[in-house]
């Protein structure tokens, strides 16, 4: 019973008082170690700064477990500043500018008539496609901007890709059309 | 651009970093306001400073006086804010149908 007193009230508080003095050094080192998982050009620097970040946490348990989350994840930042430092050693290479890719749909418009056939082929197409044909009426527009007729906006590729395999179904429609009537 | 890996925790420091663009911020502070894990928003940092959507400076003080290690600060660039505002508007809109808009379907 006496032992069980001694080691409750005497020792416990002071084995408690004794690692919450110990916890900065403990985080601290956590730190250095979390930091060999870094280049070794920016290892220094990452130190000083995880060392830093980690003095403004207020209580002692807490710049521990601090310091343990920075140490689970600094494979990950080791990770990102290789990759920084692999992409700032790169050579830049320089290329002309490509020309635009949008296309103006006035093409299809010559070619196929397509507010005519909208009835025989209504049903052929799916709600986007309709959709990216009733945006397009009878004006000629780049895909681009067709693109921006829609919330969240549809890019340049999409669009054409849409206008592409509407086509198809529509020149096969047709064809169809024209056989049947035979 | 770079930053191909868009997850939720880049996401909440972005939008933290947009609710103050002027101002400067520190690892642990943001990870903090984001509410994601500590150690996760230095990698994020790292990667959103070799695009250069943040620079970042140490801060000037008297180590010995403050009784504490000098730290980093980060802070929004131009091409950080709007490339933020843009992924932000991205991140909210990846899930949604494209539908027309009301003045291109009125016309």
């Amino acid at each position: 019973m006496i032992w069980l007193s001694l080691v409750t009230f005497v020792l416990m508080p002071l084995t408690v008082a004794e690692l919450s003095h110990c916890c900065p050094w403990i985080a601290d080192k956590l730190v250095v170690f979390a930091s060999t998982k870094v280049p070794a050009s920016a290892r220094e620097e990452q130190l000083a700064q995880w060392q830093g970040d980690i003095d403004t946490v207020p209580g002692q348990l807490l710049k521990v477990l601090k310091a343990t989350s920075i140490l689970l994840r600094s494979p990950a930042a080791g990770r990102a500043i290789a990759s920084a430092i692999q992409r700032d050693s790169r050579p830049v290479h320089t290329t002309e500018p490509k020309p635009s890719r949008a296309r103006s749909l006035n093409s299809y418009n010559d070619r196929l008539r397509l507010q005519q056939i909208g009835v025989a082929i209504d049903q052929q197409l799916t709600p986007l496609e309709k959709m990216v044909f009733l945006a397009v009426r009878v004006d000629r527009m780049s895909c681009d901007t067709l693109g921006q007729q829609f919330s969240p906006p549809l890019s340049a590729q999409k669009v054409q890709n849409i206008v592409a395999g509407s086509v198809v179904k529509i020149h096969n429609s047709l064809r169809d059309l024209e056989s049947d009537t035979e | 651009m770079g930053i191909t890996r868009r997850t939720h925790s880049l996401i909440a420091v972005l939008k933290k970093l947009l609710e103050c663009p002027d101002g400067d911020h520190y690892g642990l502070e943001l990870a903090a306001r984001a509410r994601i894990n500590p150690g996760s928003v230095y990698p994020i940092l790292i990667r959103l400073e070799s695009e250069g959507w943040v620079t970042s400076h140490w801060e000037d003080i008297d180590e010995s006086a403050e009784h504490r290690r000098r730290r980093k600060y980060y802070r929004l660039t131009g091409l950080g804010c709007s490339a933020a505002e843009r992924e932000l508007i991205s991140w909210e809109n990846r899930f949604k149908q494209p539908a027309l808009r009301p003045e291109a379907a009125a016309l």
